[in-house]
């Protein structure tokens, strides 16, 4: 059985600090496979996923990314959704569904050291389920597509925080005092 | 601006704003390079001495030299861009710009040049020898100042003996002009039928049928543009249009289009019933192509005599459509084209290797967006762009070439891609024009590349053929770049960091008005012999500024070594341009092979006679044309070259 951590909740985020990469790896995105240097192959693979992911809806806004884990209730824009921006924690060892979509422009939500890349795109959703198998920080490195980097020239978008579970309950309530997603206007929502 | 986005822009300051130190005209208003090198790139000087010095060790002639004479030609159009391509910047498919085109238009032997302009009126210019020419726009009554346009196609639709005139557009109808005779054109497209209203591209005429009429392929794009529209401000330094006209404002997802089956359109085949009408007849032909196709060319690459397509996909993989004797057109790609350029902008088959057969030359723009790519890297496929862009984005990975392909047609054994081995790779290409400009008898291509506003200064690619065996860069060795003055910038945005723009992430840190300079950038190109003298000159169409008129000095370099043969061609049985003809020149213990297809240059159809360099052979035994009507003609004991020859198609086969 799934174990639920949070309520809503904002992760800040610091986008000036440099963050440490726990382990430098390269995949294969189609097949998630993400070996390490020196370490046995580890899998972010589908079949590895249980019936019972944790849901997150990732949506790129403003070049940010924005993080809304799904409930108890499986249902978004509820209020025990949590919210973050930038940073998206993640448990170890636990299946993860996330859900991409945009609110205006193409987003590539690309975490090259673990594998991870797909498109976010208005009115579109498209799914990465995998399972977090290694403790660290990873960069979600903007998409350069056609131009907008140019204008919005940071190399990252937030990064990966894949945490215990321990860690991970207890960053989801850290955040329960932070302003939720809902309370923005109308025009800040993904659109699905 | 919520406080929230507000927050988030101020997080998201790109670095260059933070750090540039912004300089002030003449006016007093603070002035901005973006990128920060792009009035003045370090990179070229360095690039250029390593081209000439390269240019010491190669064979293929190229002591000659282009001049850009523009601003004393005459040809003073401005091209005006849509504000999605500057002050409201997105990337959406408006910054693939405008085509150009030339033909005869008012019989008097010189070849004249028609510019379409993306807002405000297009050009028409006539021809006044000696590289002089003269606006003739309002008169000919083609200015068009109050549709957005993209390009225009040269056609006799009517077989009547001069060239008419289509003008495609984005969300207004495309335009149809029968001439008159005089230079002058009358507005039939309602009565004609090619009235299409939508986001069309490239309109290419071609005889499907072999009826002697031309038909039309009109390519269709994909609805990249929303319902709200807007008034044009356009770049700050151009003079103001007294009426500027409104656009629709493009999606910020535009390049996703591909992913949304509501935004798809199918190109169009329309056939030309006789008395200015046609019919679209797609569905007749079975014809239904969906992909976001910018370009086409036909071919015959079946030599069945019956013309075929080749479409190009800017977002995904290209199509190819065989023709069944004008009843029926089949998607024949896989089979023939296992893999093709993801993103192809621009495309031209042409006898590269004097083999007799048409080879295909592809440009790839869009998947040299994939990635920031540094000038070292040029040359290089973008062998990152499934590392960057998602499976779900490209279609499936493992399908696509990442780059220009240049498809040498091996006859039986079908097609090899050889652009690596060959050198047609480069960055951030548009079109494709093709022409022996050093005469030497093996054709050239200019690769019309680079982009504007907010992107770096990138030069146009000329690729100077080494006997087939190798093209060689020579955009510097021949003076194409840089260009007149050193030019690589010009003011793109205007803001009024005190007032209306204050919000604007340009303007953080700013209070007075804010100029902003973006590159300069070419989008289509057309090589012709402007004035007379022999040589292939040529002409650009650039984003948001005035042509560059090209001169070359070939003839003066060359003397009385310069060879060539131009021919025209005059159907009877054939469609009177003879679009689909193939011509064979024989010279000694040599031939040459072109197809006269019209193809210009991006997005653009011209009707232009077809140019030979003879290289070092003088006389010219004998010319064979294959008409489009399949009729085979040989005309003999054509004897000196370097002259302008008009051949007709036999009354009767």
């Amino acid at each position: 059985m799934r174990v639920w951590f949070g309520i809503a909740a904002i992760a800040g985020v610091s986008f000036g600090a440099s963050y440490a990469v726990t382990r430098a790896m390269s995949g294969d995105d189609d097949s998630r496979t993400v070996q390490g240097s020196g370490h046995p192959t580890q899998t972010y693979a589908e079949q590895d996923a249980p019936a019972t992911p944790q849901i997150i809806e990732v949506t790129g806004s403003e070049f940010v990314w924005r993080f809304r884990y799904l409930g108890p209730d499986e249902l978004a824009g509820t209020p025990d959704d949590v919210i973050t921006e930038g940073e998206l924690v993640l448990p170890l060892g636990q299946p993860v569904e996330l859900r991409l979509t945009s609110t205006d422009y193409i987003y590539t939500f690309r975490a090259p050291e673990i594998g991870l890349l797909e498109s976010a795109i208005p009115a579109l959703e498209f799914t990465l389920a995998f399972t977090p198998a290694e403790v660290g920080q990873f960069l979600l490195e903007i998409d350069p597509h056609c131009g907008n980097r140019e204008l919005h020239d940071n190399d990252t978008m937030g990064f990966i925080s894949v945490v215990t579970p321990e860690a991970y309950r207890d960053r989801l309530t850290e955040a329960q005092a932070r302003p939720h997603w809902n309370s923005l206007s109308q025009a800040d929502q993904p659109i699905l | 601006m919520t406080p929230a986005r507000l927050l988030v822009s101020s997080l998201f300051l790109p670095a260059f704003f933070l750090s540039t130190e912004t300089r002030a005209d003449a006016a007093g208003s603070s002035v901005l390079y973006f990128p920060e090198d792009v009035g003045n790139p370090a990179w070229v000087k360095p690039r250029q001495e390593q081209q000439l010095e390269e240019g010491k060790k190669v064979s293929v002639f190229h002591n000659f030299t282009f001049t850009d004479i523009q601003p004393k030609s005459g040809m003073d159009f401005l091209h005006r861009i849509v504000d999605d391509v500057g002050l409201d910047y997105k990337a959406v498919h408006y910054d693939h710009g405008n085509g150009i085109a030339a033909a005869d238009v008012n019989l008097d032997g010189l070849i004249d040049i028609y510019l379409v302009s993306q807002a405000g009126p297009n050009g028409l210019y006539l021809n006044q020898g000696d590289g002089k020419f003269a606006d003739a726009t309002a008169a000919a009554g083609v200015a068009l100042p109050d549709v957005i346009g993209v390009t225009a196609s040269f056609a006799d639709i009517d077989n009547d003996g001069d060239p008419d005139l289509y003008v495609t557009n984005v969300r207004s109808a495309n335009r149809l002009f029968e001439n008159l005779g005089d230079g002058t054109f009358k507005d039939i497209s309602e009565r004609s039928g090619l009235d299409y209203d939508g986001h069309s591209s490239s309109a290419i005429f071609f005889d499907y049928d072999r009826d002697g009429l031309l038909d039309l392929l009109l390519t269709e794009v994909g609805q990249y543009t929303t319902e709200q529209s807007r008034r044009i401000q356009g770049t700050p330094t151009d003079e103001k249009l007294e009426n500027p006209p409104t656009y629709y404002v493009g999606f910020r997802d535009a390049f996703a289009g591909h992913l949304k089956a509501e935004r798809e359109r199918s190109s169009l085949i329309y056939r030309n019933l006789g008395g200015n009408r046609f019919s679209d007849q797609s569905e007749a032909l079975g014809f239904s192509d969906l992909s976001w196709t910018g370009a086409a060319t036909p071919t015959d690459f079946n030599n069945d005599g019956w013309p075929d397509l080749y479409l190009l996909n800017m977002q995904g993989g290209d199509q190819y459509w065989v023709n069944r004797e004008g009843k029926k057109f089949e998607r024949m790609t896989r089979e023939v084209f296992p893999k093709t350029p993801w993103g192809s902008m621009g495309v031209k088959s042409f006898d590269f290797d004097n083999d007799g057969d048409m080879d295909l030359l592809l440009t790839d723009m869009h998947s040299d967006m994939s990635e920031k790519v540094d000038v070292d890297r040029e040359k290089l496929k973008a062998t990152w762009v499934e590392q960057n862009w998602s499976a779900t984005f490209l279609g499936g990975k493992g399908k696509s070439i990442y780059g220009n392909a240049l498809f040498r047609n091996d006859g039986a054994a079908g097609f090899t891609e050889v652009s690596d081995s060959m050198n047609t790779e480069n960055y951030w290409p548009w079109g494709v024009s093709v022409g022996d400009l050093n005469a030497d008898g093996w054709q050239d291509a200019l690769l019309i590349s680079s982009m504007n506003y907010p992107f770096r200064y990138a030069p146009n690619s000329l690729l100077l053929n080494q006997q087939g065996e190798r093209f060689v860069d020579a955009e510097y060795l021949v003076g194409l770049e840089p260009r007149r003055d050193n030019r690589t910038a010009k003011p793109w945005i205007a803001l009024d960091c005190d007032g209306i723009h204050a919000d604007s992430k340009d303007c953080a840190g700013r209070d007075s008005d804010l100029t902003i300079y973006g590159a300069l950038g070419s989008r289509s190109s057309v090589m012709l012999d402007m004035d007379g003298d022999g040589d292939l000159d040529i002409i650009t169409s650039e984003l948001g500024d005035v042509p560059q008129v090209l001169r070359s000095n070939l003839a003066e370099q060359k003397g009385d070594k310069l060879n060539y043969l131009a021919v025209r061609l005059v159907g009877t049985q054939s469609n009177r341009n003879a679009l689909g003809a193939k011509v064979t020149v024989h010279a000694g213990d040599q031939k040459w092979v072109q197809v006269n297809d019209g193809q210009s240059g991006y997005l653009s159809q011209s009707i232009l006679p077809l140019y030979f360099g003879l290289g070092d052979q003088s006389q010219v035994d004998r010319v064979e044309v294959v008409w489009p009507n399949g009729q085979q003609q040989s005309f003999d004991k054509i004897g000196d070259g370097n002259r302008v020859i008009e051949l007709t198609e036999a009354a009767e086969g």
